[in-house]
């Protein structure tokens, strides 16, 4: 009796933290769109490369620019671009996963081949072409980002729907004469909710890299916009003299997605309770 | 309690690593501070001790080690050192004697004698005969009979109808070039390497007759050379020299401050300042013309008062100070400063910042309220990346809106200088040592006139220039050349980027040109 | 039978495919060998000569097959930056990747197997927070951040490694794999945070399930329940994420090679990609698409291994 009680506070002090985490982030945020103390894109010669003062309290970056301003404006950037890379990911992932699972067959042979194809597609190939034909620019990012995504999903999802319909439920579902459709979105899906939810952090997690990565290949957000991306690989030419410029974004970046999957997992365990 | 408690630790540890990497790097910076400012006045005078070998960090791959094949300005540095032509520039940017030993150009401009050194012989032991430099001429020139599609065909050298091996009266090999127009500034282009005549490897195991000798070659790792005993001019003081390839500059600086490597040569001025006791930071010019160039085909940059609008919004010297340290050249048209005999200095300050009177020349020209545009930048070189950050910054004050769109350099040297699909692009042009080449793109007819320049008097006066045979004149020519453009606001002209080169305290000789090229003929241990 | 003849059938589609595909994606980004190879300097008639010796003049599906034809039979033509032979460029490329991928996915396993379960036994107990703690904070270190870290601490300061440094395993194979050592810590970090969290996720899912009251009631110990039914069962979407991982690994850690300064698969390629050197790409992607079809093949029959539910038709 006392155990059990002792684990439930843990669970919603790791939530809390977890819930307090993100909100303070998206508060951050949000307040960026309206207001952040200097002007982003502002240089300043006298100012290059400051420590962190009172003035400027995460300091300055190498053009002298208010690197606290940058971050409230550059991780609005980076957490849109995240969120809906895993929105398209994850719906058409999951649509992808579900139907070729659940049916196999030759739309599954098929649609896995593509899938093949583009996950051994070099992504930085993939990137350039998405670039050439549409243009670098925020918007453009999310539709390359989304649709490379795409496949890990898939799989995921796929994989458990392998496994999920041959369970006993849906059996007794189909004996019931329960239709394909209502199977397979209202009987597996719920049940894979875990690994969607471990799958989506993850995923965010990677959205959130993968622009970094983007703006390290300089095919992300273009300067002087602000992306948390684009500010550490920026930053990287001075991480000796100026490692604040660094720290700034690498913690808002850090800060999130623990704040993320901290919520995540405690989601994750109420689903499973409750099936 | 106790969960509040490990909470904590996890973030105390991330805090941990931050605090960690930012800790060490301030003390670096303290150490260094004052170990760069005494070692700008290179002047030591120190015993050379011959043998040794030494590695030089390099970041770009080489694209052919066939001297006529090779394009890379980061191959061209390396190959430098294998090969000789009839001359060889110096320290200077004068063109003295290699392979030839003495040069007559006549008054018409339009024959060129050489006289073959002798005893020149090539890394393969054979000496080197008339035979040999005349196939090396042609080949560079696209004359051969059946011509190597790859070799690049130096365009400066199509004016040359014959090249013919005799001997001169006290029986001395010479070779003669006759010219089907007359042109005074060939020398120049007669760097081209000189290489053994029946040899097909070149692009594998080249032989030249330079300085150094050709050992091996890894793609993406390194480059080896010795040094080559039978070198007919001045013998290099180092056994082996290995240049080693590193994927970008930020690697290869971790390395030169773990001390494994002995020269790097493209710091920039933020590095320079970080580098511990072991290294002398050398300090010269890039040699390059970076400019904010305007497409004149497109509106609004067809109108001479927008370009010079341009040019008065842009302060030049904040762009210097901003992203260089305030080290480099301002410059005022296309021609670096080092090329000090031809360049016009009298146009460097012809606009000087005044937002006021950008402003003034915008609204006559129609933009009362400025006006939208892209800067095209090469993302891979975050030097133009960060002066066009700063332009933007500048153009807001006259009501311009700039955007920058970062391409690959693929992307770039295909759409925005062969396609010519941009509005303005910031980039650094280099050149060979002659001043017509630095010039020549201005010219209407020109293919490499990206920014869509047309000024019949330039043309005209470029013509004079490169025919001209008396220095003097030919100066002159150069610098109202210079003036014209300026004038036109044919670009916005910015700088001459500084260039430093780290080299380990127990070098000296470093030797900077006004070419792109690491000479390592030069370099020695000291006592 | 059957059922291997259509995995080879499906696997040569896909390598018809992505040759493909990167075919097209040449024809639609911007320059090409010719013009990346001669640079600013060049005149229109230097670029359409290298064209014309290059074969890339020739129509497209022309250019496309006697690529395709070169390939089929194991050759895949000269580099055109490089004039040297394609196979030869990525034969040389091969042990640094390799080595990399193999330590990686050996720190992988090892660690993070003991690790998930480990987590998974004591859920919410203090080792589980710490880990799940410290591995969420290394997933969210970009790649690149975290290679400049390590060779920051390791190689600067502790100076345990030389950065930048490589040698080949023929010629000193204990230094060849200290080089490899540290890049490999780089690539298996972050991947060790996720299947830690796959491998937990999936175990705890398992042990919610009826067989294990069923084994439980049946006076089972909570280790040979664990050892005996859950892992196998828990396995298997671990088994799907490491199929990725392992392909993605050996594919080429582009970042992680370009950060240590490895000559590896992934920094070949991001070469070649910014020279537009077309035969050294496309053989690049066909081996790294062979490589993940392989290992997805190899996952299909483990999946089959481990959960008998799922039958192979």
């Amino acid at each position: 009796m006392k155990k059990k009680r002792r684990q439930r506070n843990t669970i919603n002090f790791s939530l809390a933290v977890g819930i307090a985490l993100v909100s303070a982030v998206l508060l951050f945020v949000f307040v960026g769109l309206f207001y952040t103390p200097y002007d982003p894109m502002e240089m300043s010669m006298t100012l290059k490369n400051k420590a962190p003062s009172l003035s400027h309290p995460f300091g300055t970056d190498y053009l002298g620019r208010d690197i606290l301003s940058r971050v409230m404006d550059g991780a609005g950037t980076t957490f849109l671009i995240g969120a809906a890379t895993v929105l398209i990911g994850l719906v058409a992932g999951t649509l992808i996963g579900a139907f070729t699972g659940y049916y196999g067959g030759l739309a599954d042979e098929i649609l896995m081949r593509l899938n093949d194809t583009l996950t051994s597609f070099p992504s930085i190939l993939l990137a350039l072409v998405f670039v050439s034909v549409i243009g670098t620019g925020k918007y453009n990012i999310i539709i390359a980002l989304g649709i490379i995504f795409i496949p890990s999903f898939a799989r995921v999802v796929r994989g458990e729907f392998i496994v999920q319909k041959e369970l006993d439920y849906v059996r007794n579902a189909k004996l019931l004469g329960a239709g394909n459709l209502r199977i397979m979105f209202v009987h597996i899906l719920p049940n894979t909710a875990p690994i969607l939810i471990s799958a989506v952090t993850i995923g965010l997690n990677n959205a959130i890299l993968a622009e970094s990565g983007m703006s390290y290949l300089s095919l992300g957000v273009q300067p002087p916009d602000p992306s948390l991306g684009r500010m550490l690989s920026e930053a990287q030419g001075y991480l000796m003299s100026a490692p604040w410029a660094a720290v700034a974004p690498g913690m808002m970046i850090v800060l999130t997605v623990l704040g993320f999957s901290m919520i995540s997992e405690n989601i994750g365990r109420g689903e499973m309770r409750g099936k | 309690m106790k969960k509040h408690g490990k909470i904590l630790l996890a973030l105390l540890l991330i805090l941990g690593i931050s605090v960690f990497a930012g800790g060490c790097g301030k003390d670096e910076d303290s150490s260094d501070g004052q170990k760069t400012e005494g070692t700008d006045g290179d002047t030591v005078t120190d015993n050379p001790v011959a043998g040794g070998e030494i590695i030089v960090g390099i970041t770009q791959d080489l694209d052919s080690l066939d001297p006529h094949k090779a394009h890379a300005a980061g191959t061209l540095e390396v190959i430098f050192n294998l090969f000789d032509g009839l001359v060889k520039p110096d320290k200077d940017g004068n063109l003295v004697p290699a392979v030839a030993s003495d040069v007559a150009i006549s008054e018409d401009g339009m024959t060129y004698t050489f006289t073959l050194r002798e005893g020149v012989t090539f890394h393969n032991g054979a000496p080197v005969t008339a035979e040999d430099v005349v196939y090396s001429l042609k080949r560079s020139a696209g004359l051969l009979e059946t011509v190597d599609p790859e070799v690049i065909v130096t365009s400066a050298l199509s004016c040359i109808s014959d090249i013919t091996a005799s001997k001169d009266a006290s029986g001395k090999d010479i070779i003669v070039l006759s010219l089907s127009s007359a042109n005074t500034e060939l020398l120049g282009y007669l760097t081209s390497a000189i290489i053994p005549k029946d040899y097909n490897n070149q692009a594998n195991s080249p032989v030249g007759t330079g300085p150094f000798k050709f050992i091996s070659y890894t793609p993406l790792q390194s480059f080896v050379m010795e040094r080559y005993v039978d070198y007919y001019g001045t013998a290099p003081y180092l056994d082996k020299v290995t240049f080693k390839i590193y994927a970008d500059t930020n690697t290869a600086f971790l390395e030169l401050q773990g001390g494994g490597i002995d020269i790097f040569p493209y710091l920039t001025s933020e590095q320079a300042k970080q580098l511990t006791d072991n290294y002398n930071i050398e300090n010269g010019t890039a040699n390059l013309v970076q400019a904010l160039f305007l497409n004149q085909a497109k509106k609004p940059f067809d109108d001479v008062r927008v370009r010079q609008a341009l040019c008065y919004a842009i302060d030049r010297q904040q762009i210097l100070d901003m992203v260089a340290d305030g080290k480099g050249t301002i410059i005022g048209s296309n021609m670096f400063a080092g090329f000090a005999k031809y360049f016009n200095k009298d146009v460097v300050n012809m606009y000087s910042h005044d937002t006021a009177k950008a402003k003034e020349l915008l609204a006559d020209a129609g933009y009362p309220d400025g006006f939208e545009m892209t800067i095209t930048v090469p993302s891979n070189y975050q030097f133009h990346v960060d002066t066009a950050q700063v332009i933007v910054e500048q153009l807001k004050e006259v009501g311009i809106t700039a955007k920058i769109e970062l391409v690959e350099w693929g992307s770039w040297l295909e759409n925005t200088y062969r396609g010519r699909q941009y509005e303005t692009t910031v980039v650094g042009l280099d050149a060979n040592l002659a001043p017509s080449d630095v010039l020549k793109r201005y010219r209407s007819t020109a293919s490499s006139n990206f920014v869509g320049y047309a000024n019949d008097e330039f043309d005209r006066i470029f013509e004079l220039a490169v025919a001209e045979t008396d220095d003097a004149k030919k100066v002159e020519y150069y610098k109202q050349l210079q003036e014209i453009l300026a004038q036109d606001a044919a670009s916005v002209y910015i700088q001459d980027p500084a260039s430093y080169v780290a080299v380990s305290k127990k070098l000296s000789g470093y030797t900077f040109y006004p070419l792109y090229v690491q000479d390592m003929s030069k370099i020695y241990f000291v006592k | 039978m059957r059922y291997y003849v259509k995995k080879i059938i499906s696997l040569i589609m896909v390598l018809f495919l992505i040759m493909l595909l990167t075919f097209i994606a040449f024809q639609v980004i911007p320059g090409d060998g010719a013009v990346t190879r001669l640079g600013v300097d060049a005149t229109p008639e230097a670029i359409e000569a290298l064209r014309e010796s290059l074969g890339l003049n020739r129509s497209l599906p022309a250019r496309f097959f006697s690529f395709l034809g070169g390939a089929v039979r194991g050759d895949f033509g000269m580099s055109y930056h490089y004039s040297k032979p394609v196979g030869e460029l990525l034969a040389a490329r091969l042990p640094a990747t390799i080595g990399l991928a193999a330590l990686a996915i050996l720190l992988i396993v090892a660690v993070s197997v003991p690790l998930g379960l480990l987590c998974s036994r004591r859920e919410k107990g203090v080792i589980d927070r710490t880990i799940t703690m410290v591995t969420q904070t290394l997933m969210a270190v970009p790649a690149f951040f975290l290679g400049i870290i390590i060779t920051l601490i390791f190689g600067r300061i502790l100076r345990w490694f030389s950065p930048g440094g490589y040698v080949s395993p023929g010629e000193d194979f204990f230094g060849y794999l200290s080089y490899m050592l540290f890049p490999a810590i780089s690539v298996a970090i972050p991947k060790i945070a996720m299947t830690v969290k796959f491998l937990k996720t999936s175990v705890l899912r398992e042990l919610k399930l009826d067989y294990v009251r069923t084994a439980r009631s049946k006076g089972n110990t909570e280790r040979a329940i664990l050892w005996g039914h859950v892992l196998k069962n828990a396995l298997i979407p671990v088994i799907t994420f490491m199929g990725m991982v392992v392909a993605d690994v050996l594919a080429g850690s582009i970042v992680v090679e370009q950060v240590f300064n490895l000559p590896g698969v992934g920094r070949l390629l991001i070469t070649a990609i910014s020279n537009r050197d077309y035969p050294v790409v496309e053989a690049v992607v066909v081996y790294i698409a062979s490589v993940v079809l392989i290992v997805n093949f190899i996952v299909d029959l483990l999946y089959q291994k481990v959960d008998p539910r799922v039958r192979i038709e």
